[in-house]
């Protein structure tokens, strides 16, 4: 069962009957409770009561699952020469940290999906973030919407807001990403944002 | 820090206590509505992407008999109740004097297969 935030959201299946080695692995290897697990699958209907106990949650058929503790992800994320090991890390575990939080990040739907894949393969944010900590920037937003690149909303535009703690002066960032299927992939990169009212 | 997104509309969450009082499935409300493909990424979709915590649940009693029944047999002293579990299941360090069994859960096949006994 995969919780998220401490809630339980899926009873975890494998799609292919061979990949239950690796829900096995991520159970036996020596690790801490506090592990985090990605998974990446499809979406099944709600469990019947006798399947599980009684626990009636959505089933998740992993394609994917991999296992890690935070803290090796935090460290294993690419450091900009720019900017020192001393002020990256704190940065990144922040920015992880709220994505986590995040109330309707429970991994279904685009956008939840979405900010997940960045979470985990796009160390630019990373980047970004600890950059704009260096220049007394605060990260004050992450928005999602749908990009101008696309009408039928498989593009999501990742918008994330860093105002001057002096000055109060916003600048906003974006990347875009194609969500439409289970293959998330990078659209456009982290640029500049601007809204168009 | 503001974490939104435009048009916020109401998501489902596939909680435990949401789920105990909609035992209607997911899937229905997978589909964007062509009317409104604006608000489509705000929607659940077919798929997953999540990160989480993984938690052992025993779905059945008898199951969880088994798991206590194998871990009995090994020698378990000093072992954490996860390093133990991970004997049971068979893929941990094998333990001296320890027999493991290793146990799939299948419900397609419905029941619990034992095997790759190991004898220490």
């Amino acid at each position: 069962m995969l919780t998220i935030q401490g809630k339980e959201a899926f009873i975890l299946k494998p799609a292919d009957p061979v990949d239950l080695e690796l829900l096995i692995d991520a159970l036996c290897r020596e690790r801490d409770p506090t592990d985090l697990v990605c998974v990446i699958g499809d979406l099944g209907p709600v469990a019947p009561p006798q399947m599980c106990n009684g626990l009636q949650l959505p089933i998740a058929y992993f394609d994917q699952l991999f296992s890690f503790p935070k803290q090796t992800l935090i460290e294993s994320i690419p450091r900009p020469e720019k900017i020192s090991a001393k002020d990256f890390a704190p940065a990144t575990k922040e920015l992880f940290n709220r994505i986590m939080r995040i109330t309707w990040n429970d991994g279904t739907s685009n956008r939840a999906r979405g900010l997940n894949f960045l979470a985990l393969r796009y160390d630019a944010i990373y980047a970004k973030v600890a950059e704009a900590f260096a220049q007394d920037d605060s990260l004050t937003g992450v928005r999602v919407v749908p990009s101008r690149l696309s009408d039928a909303g498989d593009i999501l535009d990742f918008v994330f807001s860093f105002t001057n703690r002096k000055t109060g002066v916003t600048q906003m960032f974006s990347v875009s990403l194609n969500v439409a299927g289970k293959g998330i992939y990078l659209v456009a990169p982290l640029a500049p944002y601007y809204p168009v009212s | 820090m503001v974490m939104q997104e435009a048009g916020q509309q109401s998501e489902p969450q596939p909680s435990a206590a949401g789920a105990q009082n909609s035992p209607q499935p997911l899937l229905p409300s997978m589909v964007p509505t062509q009317s409104n493909p604006s608000s489509a990424y705000a929607m659940t979709s077919p798929y997953v992407y999540a990160i989480g915590e993984l938690v052992t649940f025993y779905p059945a009693p008898w199951v969880e008999k088994e798991f206590a029944q194998a871990i009995s047999r090994a020698e378990t002293v000093g072992l954490t109740d996860q390093k133990a579990s991970a004997c049971s299941f068979g893929t941990g360090e094998p333990l001296p004097g320890s027999r493991v069994v290793r146990c799939a859960y299948d419900t397609r096949q419905g029941g619990l297969h034992s095997k790759a006994c190991r004898s220490g």
